[in-house]
């Protein structure tokens, strides 16, 4: 496929996504966010996270008064560190993660269920039946499985990596997001093989990977769009919830899960506004994320 | 129903094998030495870690030791916790999963009616005011991570309205915290049941009503549902005998469906509640780097939700007749 009917799908897609009042709500904040993602460094009046706009020995309650306009629109939480920035901050690593880990999902999921679906036979049977039994595992209990192990790893190696403990969760989303991936691709793809153009190439002795890749492969895209959509929108939720329970960012980093877990229990009393900001943030973009894919949905098999 | 249930204890069976595969060689498959991970990493001594070697039996070949591993867990012996010291992986884990069963018997409670109603509602109204709001209210609900909806009851409903003149004049609120003792009874338990109970329920809530809403539209379309209008028949009685009957019985593995989803959604809301269940014990288990517990817990969960999984099919089976034919 041409880039230039790629970049006009897309044009069209996007377009088809705002013409619609939810989808467009939805599509219009998600940009919001990685706009925010990208350029929150500019953005943030404290360009370092931890950054203590005041010392907090010396004024260990924050007062109301604190929170004036422009000085720290969301207040600052107990350590003194500005929650607005912190907010902004925050937006590139969930963006990363989530993103990341659903591309590298979708691309060797992809692949796989190609492949299983253009192979078929016993080779199909047996993986299908495998991803079938993995799906009844709850995602969540496999994710944290999957963290506390590689963490044990970290462990025993005894190196302690910087940024290691985000690629963990990156690669948790990856491993969980493969297989299901897979399956959609694959009855795609057996659906798609029994189409007369890819008998063609067969005919015309094309190789097994021009079929999977230049035959079958684009007419797959649709609904791997849609999947791809679905998965980001889980992605967030769960890199949200791992952040939240501690197994996803380090401490002082400006993950906002892990800033609604450091700031509950007693300390919400003291400072509301460090829990319910960043909360707040998690809340808009699952729901705009949400909207957004269920518009793509939509899109797609109207387009159909 | 007979080759319908057959293929459903195969796939049980072989989802069960595949699954406790994985389990396993999770563990076994650490590079290094699984029993001085276990044992407590580099601080462990050779001793305790060649005790704990000869414990689990790790000297044996592989496929010897996940027989061992596999028939141990199914014959009860679940293995020693080492971050509870002197506890029994087993009696923690059944006295935990006791407490969550209670905490998803009251959510089941609240959300299956709920949900249903709802359901039924915006389906019978379908693109109609109600059935807007309702799928609004759902579809926000679905969105909203399971503990920022616990944090806003926390917040709101136990701090802020526990404080309130309708709390004082009642003389009982929701307690903010559920962190009961876990050997409490189920009626010493319920007053802090109530409102991680109601997070769960705005989990399932989304997911039951949704799926129910499709099945009421679709069976509205029904042509026996035309006939029947036509006959004369009041449409109440058309509804309440005809549509409701059929549109209701997928709902029963719409809810077995639903129990994965509770058991994620109660990992993390018996976190945040502070709740003594299963969730919280596999938590702390990770936490604490005790993997052989993890690997109970985990095995635990996935039976419960294969046989719930096999239970609801086989009710399928035995209240719809046409399953044979398909």
């Amino acid at each position: 496929m041409p880039s230039s009917q790629i970049s006009r799908s897309l044009v069209n897609l996007i377009g088809t996504l705002l013409r619609q009042p939810q989808s467009a709500v939805g599509t219009i904040l998600v940009i919001f966010f990685f706009l925010l993602a990208l350029f929150g460094a500019q953005l943030a009046p404290y360009p370092n996270p931890n950054d203590q706009s005041h010392d907090v020995r010396q004024s260990p309650t924050l007062d109301l008064a604190k929170l004036q306009l422009g000085e720290h629109p969301f207040g600052t939480d107990r350590l003194g560190r500005d929650v607005y920035s912190r907010v902004i901050l925050g937006a590139s690593s969930i963006f990363r993660i989530a993103g990341l880990g659903t591309l590298v999902s979708v691309v060797l999921g992809s692949a796989l269920g190609l492949f299983m679906g253009y192979q078929g036979g016993w080779v199909d049977e047996i993986l299908g039946r495998v991803i079938d039994a993995t799906l009844a595992i709850p995602a969540l209990l496999l994710a944290l499985v999957l963290v506390g192990i590689i963490r044990n790893l970290e462990f025993e190696a005894g190196s302690w990596q910087a940024g290691l403990a985000d690629n963990v969760v990156l690669l948790v989303i990856a491993v969980l997001y493969i297989p299901i991936v897979a399956r959609v691709a694959r009855s795609t793809t057996l659906d798609i093989k029994t189409r007369e153009f890819v008998a063609a190439a067969e005919i015309r002795g094309e190789s097994q990977a021009y079929i999977i890749f230049c035959e079958i492969l684009p007419s797959v895209i649709p609904s791997l769009v849609v999947e791809a959509s679905l998965r980001f929108s889980y992605a967030i939720f769960l890199v949200a919830s791992l952040g939240f329970l501690g197994f996803g960012a380090r401490p002082p980093s400006p993950d906002w899960g892990l800033m609604v877990n450091e700031n509950r229990g007693g300390f919400y009393q003291l400072t509301p506004w460090a829990l319910e900001f960043p909360a707040l943030a998690i809340a808009l973009l699952v729901i705009a994320v949400n909207l957004m894919s269920d518009g793509i949905r939509r899109a797609v098999q109207k387009g159909e | 129903m007979i080759h319908f249930l057959r293929r459903r204890f195969l796939f049980f069976f072989f989802t069960y094998l595949i699954s406790s595969l994985a389990i396993f060689f999770l563990l076994r498959v650490l590079p290094g030495d699984p029993a001085r991970v276990i044992a407590g990493g580099r601080e462990a001594t050779e001793e305790q870690v060649a005790e704990i070697r000869e414990k689990l039996g790790l000297n044996a070949a592989l496929p010897e030791q996940y027989l061992t591993w596999l028939g141990d867990f199914i014959g009860g012996d679940w293995g020693e916790t080492i971050a509870f010291r002197g506890a029994d992986n087993r009696d923690l884990i059944l006295e935990r999963a006791r407490n969550s069963a209670r905490l998803a018997l009251v959510a089941l409670l609240l959300s299956v009616p709920v949900s249903l109603v709802l359901g039924v509602i915006a389906g019978l109204s379908e693109n109609k005011l109600p059935d807007v709001i309702i799928s609004l209210l759902t579809l926000s609900v679905v969105s909203l991570p399971e503990f920022v909806t616990g944090l806003f009851l926390i917040n709101i409903v136990a701090l802020r309205w526990g404080r309130g003149a309708l709390a004082e004049s009642l003389g009982w609120w929701f307690p903010a915290s559920s962190a009961v003792p876990a050997t409490a009874s189920f009626g010493e338990m319920l007053p802090a049941l109530w409102l991680p109970a109601f997070a769960a329920t705005l989990v399932m809530l989304a997911y039951i009503s949704r799926l129910t809403r499709a099945g009421v539209i679709e069976e509205l379309k029904r042509d026996y549902v035309r006939t029947a209008a036509l006959k004369g028949i009041a449409w109440r009685t058309v509804v309440w005998r005809h549509v409701l009957r059929n549109a209701l019985l997928p709902t029963i593995t719409v809810i077995a469906i639903s129990i994965s989803w509770l058991v994620s959604g109660m990992v993390v809301i018996e976190f945040v509640f502070g709740f003594p269940g299963l969730g919280s014990l596999l938590i702390a288990a990770i936490e604490r780097r005790d993997l052989l517990l993890v690997q109970a817990i985990v095995m635990v969960t996935v039976t419960i939700i294969l046989f719930s999984n096999l239970f609801a099919d086989m009710a399928y089976a035995l209240l719809n007749p046409r399953v044979e034919l398909s």
